[in-house]
Formats: structure tokens, sequence, C-alpha cells
């Protein structure tokens, strides 16, 4: 292979290397924009199995899961101090939920925490932006997540509206990069159950002493406590592996509608390239040009042309996805990460491979007495 | 014109065949995915025939949907709405649904809670049902069932159905109606719905008033005057609605439409291949006096055929894939072709098929003819 040749041979055709051009860099663009989101998805619900790690998560069985606020479970005072009496259960630090907004899409989850045990449900290691922690006498005042007091021009002594209740905000949690904790609002469970008008609590975390035991614990809960469902992180993981690969197929296999077209684009200009040069790969045969020679320079080209859109279009793509992010403010989940770019460029140059695999093999299987005689 | 353009189309047949295909995966997407939002569409019309001319109240800062999980009405509320003048009658609902622990999927059943008096008020029509007996005012331990329930768990008339861990009776098997606020419901008396969450609260109620042209006015009257309530009139609801709709059916068309996109640049490079191929003919046309404007309606006409002929291919696939992923869905859904996206996609192809056209053609147009004759 010759590469000057190649890139001689592209551009040739300047207008039809650029149109066939831009069609792999749409779709390359598409897929990256479209898969930037589900990347984002995911990255968000990490963020959330992060706070689960280690932890066992308790809830009444048959009751609503995490999209609704695990609305209808109902968990007592006696059922948390029985599951701290259990062997190796170090805390048992229950959580409560509201959900509110305006419809669909806009609504914002309020976390009960209990301030003597809660701090591990944010991480025992993380501190205070501005203000202070809550404390367990506390009521009507909250602290936010860093991002959700940026977003909403939020200060200490501010107020924030929670069901129809004024809540004062008194500390803002210090920047952790995990967006289920910086786009949070956190009050004391006490005032969760006051606005829910119950007693009880909706989740219960259950944290061992060690690590290990985590599984033996949630079998023996779901043993022994016939009304009560309890999951390990590694399940909350699992789950959550099987929705965000679902949500990876979707988006991705949206964004290949594209990029596959832009393939057939590169078959289509290959085939002509191949018509127009039968004369040159005949004189080529005749000098005695292997076929898998001229296969090799035919597919070179093609391959030439996919990386060059791959390429662009990963630039696009990404350009699009930091525009569109910063023009959502943040309330997009939208990233791209180094195995996108991956998938983009390893898409391209499948579709470059694929899309010359045939133009290439009738050159190559060309007769070099009739390609030079017929031109 | 169009048999010399079929003529010309079918002189390369790989590369027509190529530049099709693009197009046709195009408009296969676009009216694939479109029938899925279309298919919405008419699921979410049915829902509404059920809100037509009602209020839907919710407890202030909880919205609608899911967020009415966390939302309560006290019965001190529904006393007072129902003294507000132009209200008719209060439906006080309750609403429980379960799902999966953690991050599996929404549940394919919900309990609601109601005085069976108003079940027909609350859903907008009589219904009856197609096993055992309606659900009677009074009743305890005893439920109705909506038919997609029944179907999916195998219930038959005096079965037990699990709720929150406590055991009912089923009392009925309601006909089928379209509306999932029924088909997909476990409906029991409203004191039981209450003993079962502990609470004397509802999670929303509808308010009729006297006359249904006046549900906006009484909306406004509600979020006026009821402090703690928020209030949703059937419009303000069917809005909601069309616009994720909308949504939903501006990024399907999208999609479908950048992939058409990109059939279209494989269009234009055909005919750009075309015309320079095709030098010395069209050179000779000019010099036999055809005009310009025939020449460019010959390439433009060429280009828009290669586009139909994916178009019409690209709308068999995709109403092939619509029934496709309606039996996938099983029944969870149904995928709609309508008319309207048939046009929108072909449509739209046409245009893409006339776009890519247009400057192959100038290119065939600007051509001098002299030269072109000695062209080889």
């Amino acid at each position: 292979m010759i590469v000057d040749y190649i890139f001689k041979n592209i551009r040739r055709q300047r207008t039809r290397t650029a149109l066939t051009l831009l069609g792999i860099v749409i779709g390359i663009t598409t897929i990256i924009a479209l898969g930037s989101f589900s990347e984002g998805i995911t990255q968000y619900i990490s963020g959330a199995l992060e706070l689960t790690a280690g932890k066992i998560m308790v809830t009444q069985k048959g009751s609503s899961g995490f999209v609704t606020g695990f609305a209808g479970s109902d968990l007592n005072d006696q059922q948390l101090e029985e599951l701290k009496l259990m062997d190796g259960v170090k805390d048992v630090t229950p959580l409560g939920f509201i959900i509110s907004g305006g419809g669909f899409g806009s609504s914002e989850v309020i976390v009960g925490i209990d301030p003597e045990s809660g701090t591990s449900f944010v991480g025992e290691n993380i501190g205070m932006h501005d203000g202070r922690e809550l404390l367990s006498d506390d009521t009507e005042v909250a602290m936010v997540g860093y991002t959700k007091a940026d977003d909403d021009k939020l200060e200490l002594g501010d107020f924030i509206v929670i069901k129809e209740v004024e809540f004062e905000v008194v500390g803002i949690i210090e920047k952790t990069d995990n967006s289920n904790v910086d786009g949070s609002i956190m009050i004391n469970i006490k005032d969760v159950q006051a606005l829910l008008k119950t007693d009880t609590y909706q989740v219960l975390y259950v944290i061992p002493y060690n690590v290990d035991d985590i599984q033996s614990i949630a079998d023996s809960i779901n043993g022994e406590f016939e009304d009560l469902n309890a999951i390990t992180s590694k399940d909350m993981a699992r789950q959550a592996a099987s929705v965000t690969s679902q949500i990876q197929l979707y988006t991705l296999g949206m964004g290949a509608i594209s990029a596959v077209v832009g393939g057939l684009g590169i078959m289509n200009t290959m085939v002509m390239a191949v018509m127009e040069r039968r004369k040159e790969i005949g004189v080529m045969k005749a000098m005695g040009a292997t076929r898998l020679w001229i296969m090799q320079q035919f597919l070179a080209e093609s391959l030439v042309i996919s990386i060059i859109g791959g390429l662009l279009g990963v630039l696009l793509g990404w350009g699009i996805v930091t525009i569109a992010g910063i023009a959502a403010g943040g309330s997009l989940p939208l990233r791209v990460t180094p195995s996108l770019i991956g998938f983009g460029m390893a898409f391209a140059m499948s579709l470059g491979l694929l899309g010359g695999a045939y133009p290439s093999w009738t050159a190559a299987k060309l007769d070099p007495v009739q390609a030079i005689s017929q031109g | 014109m169009l048999d010399i353009a079929y003529r010309n189309v079918m002189r390369q047949r790989t590369r027509t065949a190529l530049s099709a295909l693009g197009i046709l995966i195009g408009i296969g997407a676009i009216i694939a995915l479109g029938s899925v939002s279309e298919g919405l569409r008419t699921m979410v019309s049915e829902e509404m025939s059920a809100i037509a001319g009602k209020v839907m109240v919710t407890q202030a800062g909880t919205g609608m949907s899911m967020q009415a999980l966390s939302s309560d009405v006290t019965p001190e509320q529904l006393d007072e709405l129902a003294m507000l003048s132009g209200v008719s009658e209060v439906v006080p609902i309750g609403f429980y649904m379960p799902i999966g622990v953690g991050f599996s999927g929404v549940s394919d059943w919900m309990a609601i809670g109601l005085h069976p008096s108003q079940i027909g008020t609350f859903l907008g029509k009589t219904v009856g049902v197609t096993e055992g007996e309606m659900l009677e005012e009074g009743d305890s331990g005893e439920v109705l069932i909506g038919s997609d329930v029944a179907e999916r768990y195998n219930y038959v008339v005096g079965d037990t159905a699990t709720v929150k861990e406590t055991e009912f009776t089923i009392k009925g098997i309601a006909e089928k109606t379209d509306i999932s606020d029924l088909d997909m419901a476990i409906i029991m008396n409203l004191e039981d719905f209450q003993d079962l969450v502990g609470k004397d609260s509802v999670q929303m109620a509808y308010v009729i008033p006297d006359n249904p042209a006046e549900a906006e006015s009484l909306t406004d009257t509600i979020n006026a005057e009821m402090e703690g309530l928020s209030a949703m009139s059937d419009k303000d609801i069917a809005r909601t609605a069309e616009g994720i709709i909308s949504t939903i059916s501006f990024f399907t068309f999208s999609i479908g439409a950048i992939a058409a996109f990109v059939g279209g640049l494989s269009i234009m490079n055909t005919m750009i291949m075309s015309v320079m191929e095709r030098k010395r003919e069209i050179g000779a046309m000019k010099a036999m006096g055809a005009t310009s404007s025939w020449i460019m309606k010959q390439i433009v006409t060429e280009s828009a055929m290669i586009s139909l002929i994916g178009a019409i291919g690209g709308a068999s696939v995709g109403i092939a894939l619509s029934f496709v992923i309606t039996a996938a869905a099983g029944g969870a859904m149904k995928a709609v072709v309508t008319p309207g996206l048939l046009a929108t996609g072909i449509g739209f192809a046409m245009v893409i098929g006339i776009l890519g056209g247009l400057y192959p053609a100038r290119q065939a147009v600007k051509m001098d003819p002299v030269e072109a004759l000695r062209y080889e």
C-alpha cells in the first residue's frame, strides 16, 4: 500500500468525498450525542449506587420503589430496633422521601435523614461547604447540595417550600461530584414524617460492621422478617445495570441508524470509484499487482474516509453535547466518556471496512484484459 | 419524461439501490418510531375521555402522575371542595402503585380506593362486569379488578388478590375499557383503602362541575381560594400530555430524518456521477434544443424517483416494524401508522430527493454543449 496514492485517489473527486464524509460525520455525531445521554444516566445511577455501597436497603415487602419515593413502604421504630439487634449490624438509619414538583420530569426528591445516624447516607467524609449539618432536634430547616444551591441561588438563611411548609437553609454540602448529593435537599426525617402525616419510615439502611457480611445479613433479614425486603448494594447494582444497558441499547441503536446510512454512502462512493478506475486497475494487475494488493488499496481508501469522518463526528458530537449541556444548565445528564468515543470510532471504522469490502472485492477480481480493453 | 427518468435510474442498478436503501432506512425509522408516538397519542386520548369535564385536585406542590402518590387531600378539604358553588360532585380517590424495589420497571397494576357508587363518575362512563358482580357501597375485603390485571394474573372471581400484604377477595372483573385507571386497577372501597394505607386523607379528588364547560373557571377558583390544594382542568392535563407526546414524536422524527438526510447525500453523490457520465448525452440534448429547465427537471425527477423508491420501501418496512413492535409490547401499547405519518415520511423523502438533485441538475444546466460533446 502506498499512502500517497490512497490520499491522491480520495482527493480526485472532492465533492464526492466531501459528501460521503459528511454522511459519516452526521452519523457518528448522532451516536455521540444520543450516547452521551445514556452515559449521563448511567453515571447518575452509579452515583446513587455509591451512596448505598456497603449497605443493605430494607423496605416493606410489596411497596413501591425509588421512582415513586418508596410510596406505601411503612417501617416502624420497632422494626428499626429489631434490625439494630441483629448479629453483625453496626447501625440502622431511617430514610424518608417526599417527591414534589409541578409535573412530569420537573420533580424534586426531598430526602429525610436521621441526623444522628444519617450522615453515613451522604458519606462519612463529606463536609459542609457553608453553614452546618442537620442536628437531631432541628425542625423546618434543610441542608442542600452544592449544585442545588448554585442552580437555585440559595444561600444560608433562604427559605425553600416543601409541601407548603417553609424550610430555612442552614447548610450547603460541599461539592461531591455525585449528582445525587449535589442536587439534593435534605431535611430531618421527623419533618418528613410530619409532612406525610405518618410516624413510619420508608426505607431503613442497615450498615454492617464488616462489609463482607452484607449478603448474609440481607439473607437473614429476608428469612427472619416476613414483611421486609432487604437488598444489598450488589443486588441494586445488578438491577441498575440491566436498566442502563437497555437505555444504552436504545440510544446507541437509534444513533446507529444514520451512521449505517452513512456506511451505505461509503459503499456507493467506492463502487463508483472502482468503476471509474477499471482501466487503471487493469494496468496495475497487468503489471503484477496481486488481488490482495488491489483489495487492500480500496479498503484503505474507504477506511481513511471513515476514520476522518469518525474523528470529525466525535468532535462535532462532543461540541453539540457541551453546548446542549450548558444551554440546559446542568439539568440534562449528558456525558461523553472515553468508551463512548471508542464506540463511535470503532463503529465508523467498521462501516468503512464493511462498506469497502464489496467494492474492493469487485476490483480485485476484475479481469485485466477486459478492464483495459473496455475501459 | 418519467420513462426517460426511469430508464436512467435503472442504468446503474447497484448505485441506485444503495442510494435508495439509505432513504429506505431513514423513512423506515421515521415511520416505525413515529408509529410508537402515534400509538401513545391514541392511548392518551382514550385516557383523556375519562377525565373530560372534570377538575383534578391534588395537594399543592405535588403535581400530577407519579408525584400524586405523596399527595394528601384531607377530609376537611374534600368537604370544602363540595361546598364550592358550581360543584356537583367530589370524587375522592385513593391511589397506590407498587413498584419493584430498586430501579426495576413500572408496576403493571395499581390499587384505587373509591366510593363504589362513584366508579361511573370516576371513569366518565358506566362500566359493567364480565364476570362476578360490581363492587357495592359497604363491601369490605372485596375488590373489583380490571381486565388487564385479571388476564395477567389469571384471576377469576373468588380468587384472592394481595395488596400491601392484605388479602382481598375478587368480587368482580370489569369489562375492558382502554382506560388504564380501570383496566390496570384493583378497585376497593375507599374505607378499605384508607385502612390499608393507614391514613384518612386521599391522594387526589376529581371535582365535577355542574356544567362541564365550567371546568376551567372552577379550576381557577380552587387554585385561588383553596390554600394547600392544586387544581388542573381536563384541558390543562390534555395540554401537558400533548406537550410530552409532541416532544417524543419530534425526537423520533428527528432520528429518522437525520438518517434520511444522510441518505439524501448519497443520492446527491449518485446524481453528480450520473451527470458526469452523461456529459455527452446532455451536450447532445442541449445541442438539439433542450431548454435548461427541461434538463433541470429531468435530473431532479431522477433523484426524486430514487428517493421515492426508497420511501415506498421504507414505508413498507416501517409498517411491518410497527406490527412487530405491537406484538413485542404484548398489549402494553399499540403502534399505529396513521395516514398523516405515512404522508410525512414520504413527503420528507421527496423533499430530500428534490434537494439532492438540485445541485447536480445545476451542474448539468451550466454545461457548455460544445465542450460536453467533445468530452470523453
